[in-house]
């Protein structure tokens, strides 16, 4: 339950703001006419694991939207390695090093495993599509027993791997996941907590996550939002420490 | 980390069973349909490869509306329209290339540097190029113009490709200056002559190229979406349009390149509709989409292989029941398709998506 400490390694790349991989500057979004985001600033340290907490209809959701361009913001700026994302498309999003796995997952179900990964690794020669496969099967071992399955008939935890996986089969540098735990059985959550403080060494992080466990357990950040709002931000061990905040904002009481 | 395998809640989609009921029957009706004609067995030789060839040209219409309207679920009447121009751009081309060059006031004719005096293989050879370009050409135009801004919202489309088919229907006897219904052939296209593997029968080279061409194509699309990166990109999108863009692709060229290939392909049934009737109509689109919408949705909607499934039910049996029950040849497809319907309402193939 200690959040480690940041685990930003040696090589970072020189530049101005370097340890910020992405920054949002009071990001403004309507999903048709509804005011979903009404002014979010976050600042995502790379190398860390940062996570984005709120009640239902906070915006937790759409913030990740808004960061891959699925609901363009209206107003602000959203920058990722020091070059901007507004005005993006999606793809182009993506192809700048982004890794998003929705809610609910958002595999292909008629496809396999397999053919989910396959599609995922866009562009990559084989070679590394196989390194990069190794790297998943390692991380999830199971996954060998379902490559040549129909993504639909895979429960969630296998669905899970599959989603996560996907966003590592490229070269990406930053890994939105939005809520791995829903739906998923307290003993597979807890698996999937493992593996993220697993997948923390090797790249950054924005997770949304209502399960207090696993947002205490693998954030080294957090950000909390309400009504489209900033509330609060800080290191994970402030969060913990501040019972009030927790029990108003988040529901949960933390002993 | 470690997840317990549970029993896959989802049964496969489809019954073996039914399907192997349906084969029976099938094939039950087919010897009850031999033993009729087997007094004159030539007949029913005969019968098979009419059908085969039917069953090629309805496949050929329908493997494009089975790429659009089952695949990307776009409603598009406009399919037997470029369907009609690809057929009518071949025949008029392959008419202007066989033609002497022209000479006097003839030359005054903006077309008239089209009249080149081939030889049939040469201006078929051409004259099928030009006739997918137009297919192609018209499904660009389309998808970019209208479509594009219409995915999945089918009301829409089908208000739109109706109106578009109006559009076509005349300008196609504009671009061509038709000046009756039907349109032929000045000269016999290329292939040519019949090849007999016996006394009694006797087979048109043509209709052994348009039953080849079917295969190909068969072949071709159902590699190009089964076997490539390309056909998993399109196939995860139509699923998930947006989780496919969310990967880095750009699913809208996607789209638009499956849209032309469809098009292609109606162009390419409409050209072997007129090699095959040796000649063809301003109306012979709307007649056959109307059989090819029936074909893809017995096939079951976003199968590929059913649509093929689907061409060669229809086109193998027409000609037994044209024969043995007149009354009946017109509204067999109906029948067929409500026999289908009501064991199978997703069709033979359905709820595979490709």
């Amino acid at each position: 339950m200690k959040p480690s400490n940041l685990p930003i390694s040696a090589a970072i790349p020189s530049g101005p703001n370097s340890e910020d991989l992405l920054v949002l500057e009071s990001v403004q979004t309507y999903i048709s006419q509804f005011h979903i985001l009404q002014g979010i600033s976050m600042t995502i340290k790379r190398g860390a694991a940062t996570v984005l907490l709120g009640r239902n209809g906070a915006g937790k959701t759409t913030t990740l939207k808004s960061i891959m361009g699925l609901t363009p913001p209206r107003q602000g700026t959203i920058s990722y390695d020091g070059q901007p994302l507004t005005g993006k498309t999606t793809f182009e999003i993506a192809r700048c090093g982004i890794g998003y796995v929705p809610e609910d997952r958002g595999i292909f179900r008629d496809l396999t495993s397999e053919e989910n990964l396959l599609l995922a690794a866009r562009g990559e020669k084989p070679a590394d599509y196989r390194r990069r496969l190794e790297f998943c099967l390692e991380l999830f071992p199971d996954m060998k027993r379902f490559m040549r399955q129909k993504a639909g008939t895979l429960s969630g935890g296998q669905q899970q791997m599959v989603a996560i996986s996907r966003g590592l089969m490229t070269d990406n540098k930053l890994l939105l996941i939005d809520e791995p735990s829903k739906g998923l059985a307290p003993i597979v959550v807890k698996a999937v907590i493992d593996t993220l403080v697993r997948l923390k060494e090797h790249i950054t992080i924005l997770l949304v996550e209502q399960n207090f466990t696993m947002a205490s357990t693998v954030g080294d950040y957090f950000y909390l939002i309400d009504d489209g709002h900033n509330i609060t931000d800080g290191p994970m061990a402030q969060l913990i420490g501040d019972k009030e905040l927790t029990r108003q904002y988040l529901g949960v009481t933390v002993k | 980390m470690k997840v317990a395998q549970r029993t896959n809640p989802y049964a496969p989609l489809r019954d073996p069973r039914l399907l192997t009921l349906l084969s029976v029957v099938v094939g039950l009706l087919l010897i009850l349909l031999y033993i009729n004609t087997a007094i004159k067995f030539p007949v029913f030789v005969k019968f098979l490869i009419n059908g085969l060839v039917e069953s090629a040209v309805l496949f050929l219409m329908a493997s494009g509306l089975s790429l659009i309207f089952g695949l990307m679920d776009v409603v598009n009447f406009a399919h037997g329209a470029v369907f009609t121009w690809g057929g009518i751009a071949f025949m008029w081309s392959f008419n202007l290339f066989t033609m002497p060059a022209a000479t006097g006031k003839d030359s005054s004719n903006p077309v008239a540097w089209m009249q080149l005096g081939l030889d049939p293989l040469p201006a078929t050879a051409l004259a099928l190029l030009l006739g997918l370009i137009t297919g192609g050409l018209l499904g660009a135009g389309v998808e970019f113009l209208a479509i594009r801004r219409l995915y999945g919202r089918p009301v829409f489309q089908i208000l739109l490709t109706l109106g578009l088919v109006l559009v076509l229907d005349e300008s196609l006897k504009i671009v061509f200056s038709l000046k009756a219904q039907s349109y032929d052939f000045l000269a016999t296209p290329w292939p040519t002559g019949n090849f007999k593997p016996n006394s009694e029968i006797l087979v048109n080279w043509k209709s052994v190229a348009i039953v080849v061409a079917g295969l190909l194509v068969f072949a071709g699309v159902y590699w190009l979406l089964n076997r490539t990166k390309v056909g998993l990109v399109i196939r995860g999108g139509v699923e998930d349009s947006q989780m496919v863009q969310a990967l880095g692709y750009n699913v809208k060229v996607y789209f638009f390149w499956v849209f032309v290939l469809g098009s292609v392909l109606a162009a390419l049934g409409g050209i072997a509709y007129s090699i095959n009737s040796a000649g063809g109509s301003d109306q012979m689109g709307q007649l056959s989409l109307l059989t090819a919408f029936v074909v893809v949705v017995i096939g079951g909607l976003g199968s590929f292989s059913g649509a093929a499934v689907g061409a060669l039910l229809v086109g193998i049996i027409s000609p037994f029941v044209a024969y043995h029950f007149p009354g009946l040849a017109d509204s067999f497809v109906m029948i067929l398709l409500v026999l289908v319907l009501l064991v199978r309402p997703q069709g033979l193939f359905g709820g595979k998506k490709y």
